[in-house]
């Protein structure tokens, strides 16, 4: 005889009724909903995140494989069908001995995840414009990495492309005779020291009206990464207070061929100390020959800048930018509230895909709005009142 | 499957367990719920079977919005609902077949058309050379030289044209159930069935965990329709709700409690450390009782993949609660086989020699398991400690265990408070000593755990 569906059976029912409304029903309290978003994802946590960006970026720099994304891993996780690594497009091109270590290839186009990554003829990631700056032109000159770079996102879904468009709609619409061009300088893993030598060596020939100095909450990671292979290769430090944080990490021959974390132990307590001077080098500049400038910072997707994590460096980043007397646009909170599933590219990336790219021009454009000094810089006029 | 059209002889005489089944009769035509000539285990109900189905369905849902494992789980999931319904209809004759379809399109779903029609190719390639009409050592031999060549090829040695994907699909499906099948060949009295072979390799969850539990072949082709499909289906959802719980509280731990390694500075934080580091292997676990909870959903009854295993009093109750497939696979191929051949030795040293074998062949298969999956062997100083270490704590459990006189089991746990401070105790200990050695295992180096300790005690 068929037994009926017995009590146990209805208990087993209940029980995965109830945690599916707890993941359906909005919770009370940050703690309560930043710990269902842990049990809702599927990515590795900080300790791994960090091993895996280190091994992404470290293969990223010195041209070895993308670690731990075998095809079974991918078939496993959920790739696209197209998918590929950023070293696999061979989109890089290394600079042997030279500070900035890698840059972009020219005229590059690609197909990753079904979109195109593309490069203009001066190897920015960006459509094409004339090193000369056209009369009647505000430039904006954007620094950052791969999340300004725009990764699993074509040329036009960037938010620096959005905002440029946005910025001339919004001058058509409020009658100013202005041309706008956001000139996007961000390459995938480049550090804080990256963005200053490319402000030097590039960004400066394009005589930018703007400087946008993108930062992000990998931002240590990058630079330890960077500080590490320059101490490994005795690259010349090039600037003065990178010789004199160098000099106080006093890492010895023996440090550089010991364990990893020995070096790592030097170099982290002078992570903050050489960000907030290249921050303030780059102010200095940019001041010095009368260009504006504006801190940005741009959230990955994911618990990994959930608003707990994030915290201690939004700090850093605001007394830096207040030290410097240079306005912070924090970016930050874009995407809080919102699934990450609908926003990343992958669920083992952190990038943000079209959709993301959307919203963080949205919050960049209510910023800059909202700005009142930062709104008349770009458009000369005051904003519009509410 | 003949299994199913079996019933156990009531009360049972003294026969060996694999001795005390029989054909169950076939049926009169007019039985409801039944095709002709199928077993009463399989019948239909239609309120029964909808059930289990939205249960499963809510099971997928919980899947999809906790994004739990990743595509391939997702794929595997929506597969077995839309595959489920389809299954219990079928005739019983076909519903073998139709289990094993749902095998080959989960795998062209998940590794795309022609990795699985390779991996197909490959795996019915061993199964016919494990069948071939010649002496079982002849086909032990051919199987050896076989996986060698594969190995050479999954290890880059030598170049074909397979793709590197394949080579970890196969491992998996293969690398332990082809020893337990042989092993089967080998002792069977009766032919074995080519399309129980199929099913027995190409299961379906296995196409999302190439982790997998090591299903006995004899287990999984008696279980297949041995009781009546709701109970074991509704078995089965238990198993992966279980399975659920524990992969939500894997990512609970993962994600707010577990410390990195380096981050250990004092006692408390190593004790957390310890705790969660071991509680990692809830996803083992979890994924295990998914994997065995969705064979449950296609007829297959199968024993239970882990037993409270964080509550286990003793290092014998561990080895015999975690991962009890492993722990069955071992006594089945190395422990009952070496005691066996020294029972004249007596019982101490031939237990002793056993679980020494068993402890050494794990570590072996572990490396083995590595190689296939992984492509690296993974062998290190603190792996080879690990398994060493557990090895004699097992060792001494079990020469104490031989030595204490056997009593009746007690049928409930008495509640008493001696008894409960004593079992509690022993729990703590095991708990303890096991999430030591787990962290010195998941550790990079034995330096590294030592330092670890260091910083944490001085």
């Amino acid at each position: 005889m068929i037994p009926p569906a017995n009590s146990s059976l209805r208990v087993s029912f209940a029980v995965t009724a109830v945690v599916l409304a707890i993941a359906l029903i909005p919770l009370p309290g940050n703690r309560a909903r930043s710990i269902l978003r842990s049990v809702r994802s599927p990515e590795p946590n900080n300790a791994d995140r960090e091993g895996h960006a280190g091994g992404y970026y470290v293969g990223l720099i010195d041209g070895g494989p993308d670690m731990g994304r075998d095809e079974l891993t991918l078939r496993l996780l959920g790739k696209t069908s197209d998918w590929k690594s950023f070293h696999e497009i061979e989109a890089t091109r290394y600079l042997r001995g030279d500070f900035l270590q890698f840059e972009l290839k020219p005229n590059e186009d690609k197909t990753v995840f079904g979109k195109r990554f593309t490069t203009n003829d001066r190897g920015l990631r960006d459509r094409a414009y004339a090193l000369a700056k056209p009369e009647g032109t505000f430039r904006v000159a954007l620094l950052g990495s791969s999340m300004d770079m725009g990764w699993g996102v074509s040329t036009d879904e960037t938010y620096e492309n959005r905002l440029e468009d946005w910025l001339n709609a919004h001058a058509a619409r409020r009658g100013i005779t202005r041309r706008f061009e956001v000139i996007n300088f961000a390459m995938a893993a480049y550090s804080p020291l990256h963005r200053l030598e490319v402000f030097r060596r590039k960004a400066r020939d394009y005589q930018p009206d703007l400087v946008l100095y993108s930062s992000t909450m990998l931002d240590t990671r990058l630079l330890e990464i960077q500080l590490r292979n320059m101490l490994r290769d005795d690259q010349d430090p090039q600037y003065d207070f990178l010789r004199r944080a160098l000099a106080a990490m006093d890492v010895s021959p023996a440090d550089l061929r010991a364990e990893k974390d020995v070096i790592k132990s030097k170099i982290r307590p002078h992570l903050w100390p050489v960000i907030d001077a290249t921050v303030g080098d780059l102010a200095a500049r940019c001041r010095s020959e009368d260009y504006g400038l504006a801190m940005i910072v741009i959230p990955r997707v994911g618990q990994s800048d959930s608003p707990e994590l994030r915290g201690p460096s939004i700090e850093s980043f605001a007394a830096i930018a207040s030290r410097h007397a240079v306005p912070l646009l924090d970016l930050s909170a874009t995407f809080d509230n919102r699934d990450p599933a609908t926003i990343e590219i992958a669920a083992w990336d952190d990038h943000p895909n079209a959709l993301g790219h959307k919203l963080l021009f949205q919050a960049l454009a209510h910023a800059i709005a909202d700005n009142v000094t930062l709104y008349h810089t770009i458009f000369g006029v005051e904003p519009p009142t509410p | 499957m003949r299994p199913g059209l079996t019933r156990e002889l009531a009360p049972p005489p003294r026969r060996a367990p694999h001795r005390r089944f029989l054909p169950t009769p076939a049926l009169p035509r007019d039985e409801p719920g039944l095709y002709p000539g199928e077993p009463m285990t399989c019948r239909r109900n239609l309120a029964a079977f909808l059930l289990v189905l939205a249960h499963l369905a809510l099971l997928l849902a919980v899947a999809k919005v906790y994004r739990l494992e990743g595509r391939a789980f997702q794929i595997m999931m929506t597969l077995a609902t839309v595959a489920l319904p389809i299954h219990y209809l079928l005739p019983f004759r076909l519903k073998l077949p139709g289990f094993l379809l749902a095998s080959m399109v989960g795998l062209s779903l998940v590794f795309g058309t022609v990795t699985a029609a390779i991996v197909v190719t490959l795996g019915v390639g061993l199964i016919l050379l494990s069948r071939l009409p010649i002496s079982w050592n002849a086909r032990v031999v051919a199987m050896a030289a076989v996986v060698a060549a594969m190995a050479a090829a999954r290890a880059g040695l030598a170049r074909t044209p397979v793709p590197d994907v394949v080579w970890p699909i196969l491992g998996s499906m293969f690398m332990f159930r082809m020893i337990l099948y042989l092993y089967e060949l080998k002792h069977a009295e009766t032919s074995e069935s080519f399309t129980d072979a199929l099913a027995y390799f190409f299961l379906v969850p296995n196409v999302c965990f190439v982790h997998f539990p090591v299903v006995d072949y004899r287990t999984f082709r008696r279980g297949y329709f041995a009781r009546d499909i709701h109970e074991t289906q509704r078995d089965g959802l238990r198993m992966m709700l279980r399975g659920t719980l524990h992969l939500l509280l894997y990512r609970l731990v993962y994600h707010e409690l577990l410390i990195p390694m380096d981050q250990v500075r004092s006692v408390p934080s190593l004790l957390g450390f310890l705790s969660c580091n071991y509680l990692l292997y809830l996803r083992v676990s979890g994924q295990f009782h998914m994997a065995c909870g969705l064979l449950h959903l296609f007829g297959f009854s199968l024993p239970e993949t882990h037993r409270h295993y964080l509550l286990a009093t003793g290092f014998t109750d561990y080895w015999r609660r975690i991962n009890i497939y492993w722990k069955d696979f071992m006594v089945r191929v190395v422990f009952n086989p070496v005691v066996f051949r020294l029972k004249r030795c007596g019982q101490g040293p031939a237990l002793a020699v056993a679980t020494t074998v068993v402890f050494l062949v794990t570590w072996a298969l572990h490396a083995y398991q590595s190689f296939w999956l992984r492509g690296t062997w993974g062998v290190s100083l603190p792996d080879a400690l690990f398994w060493a270490i557990l090895g004699v704590l097992v060792l001494v459990n079990v020469q104490l265990d031989a030595r204490t006189p056997r009593r009746a089991k007690p049928r409930a746990i008495d509640l008493s408070a001696r008894p409960l401070a004593i079992r509690a105790a022993k729990t703590v200990a095991t708990f303890a000593t096991i999430a030591l050695l787990w962290s010195l295992w998941s550790s990079p180096s034995l330096s590294a755990w030592f330092s670890m300790l260091r910083r944490a005690t001085g």
